[in-house]
């Protein structure tokens, strides 16, 4: 009888106590000023000072709590969302919808979105100064870029693990952020394509292309400049202008030594071409890969919206070369045409023709990939490492020989770096900063945003490293492509043309610029500064004022 | 070794200078031989993205010096067919090959062309000679810079 006396008490205390039970479930999503998600917010669920649950909200700014709060009014709870950089939100949570469950739970549900304002914070000031930093450290070429790069990148890191643990406001970027930053479609792209030049280079076609353009000129030099200007940009328009160049430029130079004219009348118009090249493709430029990555752009929306107006800049760019190099190219003459084919034959001919046919082969179906990658929803990256793949098996060359000097890790470290510098300027709101400049500029003119972005872009490119400007402008153009309306992709091909043509404007613009003076130099016909901007300022002018209109126009 | 006359071979205008102030010094002293000294210096672009390239681009840069020198060679032999003309091929920094060369050899003569280069590409592309003229000239008889 006593047992079963315990075994009534025992089902009513459950029974009350079930009746009882209640769960509180929140969610929402957390955004800045700008409408973007802010990932790593710490959501608090308190009463009365205490903690009852913690969460953070995810990459797209959501977070969900499900707490059980017996014994506790809902309307006591509050909610907190706290994240360095930002202001911190402390509120009551409001708006409950109430409902029972069939077997009699009872549940409060609530939404609760927040904007959530910046403050500047000393992160801000370190991520600032930080980027300014490595933005001088490499246009003035003080450091190696990757070493400017890599010390930029620790710094951040290395405060942020330090005073920034026991002081949140110095806290600019965490490790986890900081790999998320990294664009891995960038760099996988990059060592895809350099495994496949580093190959296909083997077989000496660059060189044999620069022949080949002389015998196509049939000794008329405006007509030789013009054959290399159209052969050098569609060469740089699938591999990297620096690469081009080196393979090309030296042959340049002999055929120009042997028809006695400068060779700068040669070298300067097929830079320029190379840089103008490299804009017309999705794989030409970095700042086009890093365009590309960001905002989901694919080769043939590059070519369709690029291709056609790099054209026109091209054959502008003939008019322009001609105007400034037309009576060097009428001095060039030499006595025996034939005489020289044939020298130039003997020097730069296909080296190895059967690994030049599975070049041509794996370079074909790599570009097929990248005309269909947005078909098949592929990221480009995986095309090019296909196509190393492919390469790399048809011509047996030794992995670590690849590995060890054809894959420039350098380069490759520099933009994992860069990525996670840029990362902390968008965490702590360097970025956002920048971006509302811009808007608050271009208001909700698209016109007055392409203007903007295109000459601002030619004019810190023709200055600074194109490399590090995308990277910091990918967050702003984004920004500005959301809020201005109509802006389509219109502002990503302002920002390509600007930052992949301003590179003509000086010699430091663009590395493949530096590349041709130095060979040009060890010839005995250095390309100073001064010669370089004379032709190179009207030349950049010209193409971005083309480019301007094209955007302006409808493109 | 020794070496009466030394020119540092450039394709340009100055580099014919240079070869043109050779073939006086040849016939005011009476040399038979002029020596064309030609660097392949591929010490340039510090912001990396060559360095895979190195071999192709020392190629490269070997031929150009071989029209450079088929050049001035035409230049010396138009002017006195008597005189011979030998090749002398460096690998590595312009400046410290040079230095080296006449720190190994006695030369007696050595004529450099220096041409006009501002401090931007200075500091980019390398391969200035100047700052070791003082060091070069204690080393050779006859230094002379044609501009």
């Amino acid at each position: 009888m006593k047992r079963v006396v315990w075994m009534f008490v025992f089902f009513v205390f459950v029974l009350t106590a079930y009746s009882q039970a209640a769960t509180l479930r929140v969610g929402g999503v957390i955004k800045n000023e700008h409408g973007s998600a802010i990932d790593g917010v710490e959501v608090v669920i308190l009463s009365n000072g205490k903690v009852l649950a913690k969460t953070e909200t995810t990459r797209n700014g959501s977070y969900f709590i499900e707490i059980p709060i017996k014994q506790l009014k809902p309307t006591d709870i509050d909610i907190e969302f706290k994240k360095s950089t930002y202001e911190t939100i402390h509120e009551p949570i409001r708006n409950i919808l109430v409902s029972k469950l069939p077997n009699g739970e009872t549940i409060y549900i609530s939404s609760v979105n927040e904007t959530m304002g910046r403050v500047t914070t000393p992160a801000f000031w370190i991520a600032l100064i930080v980027l300014v930093m490595t933005f001088a450290l490499i246009s003035f070429e003080i450091l190696h870029r990757t070493v400017a790069a890599i010390i930029g990148a620790g710094i951040l890191l290395f405060v942020s693990y330090t005073i920034g643990i026991f002081n949140e406001n110095y806290f600019v970027i965490s490790f986890d952020e900081a790999v998320r930053a990294i664009d891995f479609n960038v760099i996988l792209l990059l060592m895809g394509m350099m495994i496949i030049v580093g190959v296909m280079k083997k077989t000496g076609v660059f060189q044999w292309l620069a022949y080949k353009s002389y015998a196509m000129s049939k000794g008329n030099v405006f007509k030789l400049s013009i054959i290399l200007m159209f052969v050098t940009a569609i060469v740089s328009a699938f591999l990297d202008n620096v690469t081009t160049m080196l393979l090309i430029a030296p042959v340049s130079i002999e055929i120009a030594l042997m028809l006695n004219i400068n060779p700068m009348s040669l070298l300067i118009p097929e830079v320029i071409a190379s840089n103008m090249g490299g804009t017309a493709t999705l794989i030409g430029d970095p700042p086009n890969i890093m365009i590309g990555s960001f905002a989901h752009l694919t080769f043939n929306q590059f070519l369709i919206n690029l291709g056609d107006v790099i054209f026109l800049i091209l054959i502008a760019n003939v008019f322009v070369m001609k105007f400034f190099f037309g009576k060097e190219y009428k001095k060039g003459k030499v006595e025996n045409v034939d005489k020289l084919l044939e020298k130039l034959r003997e020097e730069y001919k296909i080296t190895d023709a059967k690994l030049l046919k599975y070049c041509l082969f794996v370079l074909t179906f790599v570009i097929g990939l990248f005309v269909t990658h947005g078909f098949f929803h592929m990221e480009p990256s995986i095309a090019a490492l296909v196509g190393a793949g492919l390469i790399l098996i048809l011509s047996g060359v030794d992995i670590t020989e690849m590995m060890e000097k054809e894959v420039e890790w350098t380069t490759l470290v520099f933009f994992m770096m860069l990525f996670i510098i840029v990362e902390g300027s968008v965490q702590t709101g360097v970025i956002m900063m920048i971006a509302s400049w811009v808007k608050d500029l271009a208001g909700n003119s698209l016109t007055l945003a392409i203007i903007l972005i295109i000459w601002v872009s030619a004019f810190a490119s023709a200055i600074i490293d194109n490399i590090p400007f995308t990277a910091t402008m990918l967050p702003v153009v984004a920004y500005l492509t959301r809020t201005i309306p109509d802006a389509g992709n219109t502002l990503w091909w302002a920002l390509s043309l600007g930052a992949c043509l301003g590179g003509n404007g000086t010699l430091i613009g663009a590395s493949a610029n530096v590349v041709t003076a130095g060979i040009s130099e060890r010839a005995g016909y250095p390309i100073t500064f001064k010669e370089f901007l004379k032709v190179g300022a009207p030349a950049t002018i010209v193409s971005v004022a083309i480019g301007m209109v094209w955007l302006l126009l409808g493109g | 070794m020794e070496y009466e006359l030394v020119v540092v071979a450039k394709g340009s205008e100055v580099g014919e200078k240079a070869v043109k102030r050779a073939l006086e010094i040849a016939k005011e002293d009476n040399i038979r031989t002029i020596y064309l000294l030609f660097v392949n210096d591929t010490d340039f672009f510090s912001k990396g993205g060559y360095v895979r390239l190195e071999k192709e681009l020392e190629a490269g840069i070997e031929n150009i010096g071989k029209v450079i020198m088929e050049k001035l060679e035409d230049v010396i032999k138009s002017s006195d067919n008597q005189i011979k003309v030998e090749r002398v091929e460096l690998k590595g920094k312009t400046a410290e090959e040079i230095l080296r060369f006449v720190k190994e050899n006695v030369v007696k003569t050595l004529i450099v062309p220096k041409e006009e280069r501002g401090p931007i590409e200075r500091s980019l592309i390398h391969g200035d000679i100047e700052p070791f003229f003082n060091e070069i000239k204690q080393y050779v008889n006859n230094f002379i810079i044609v501009e």
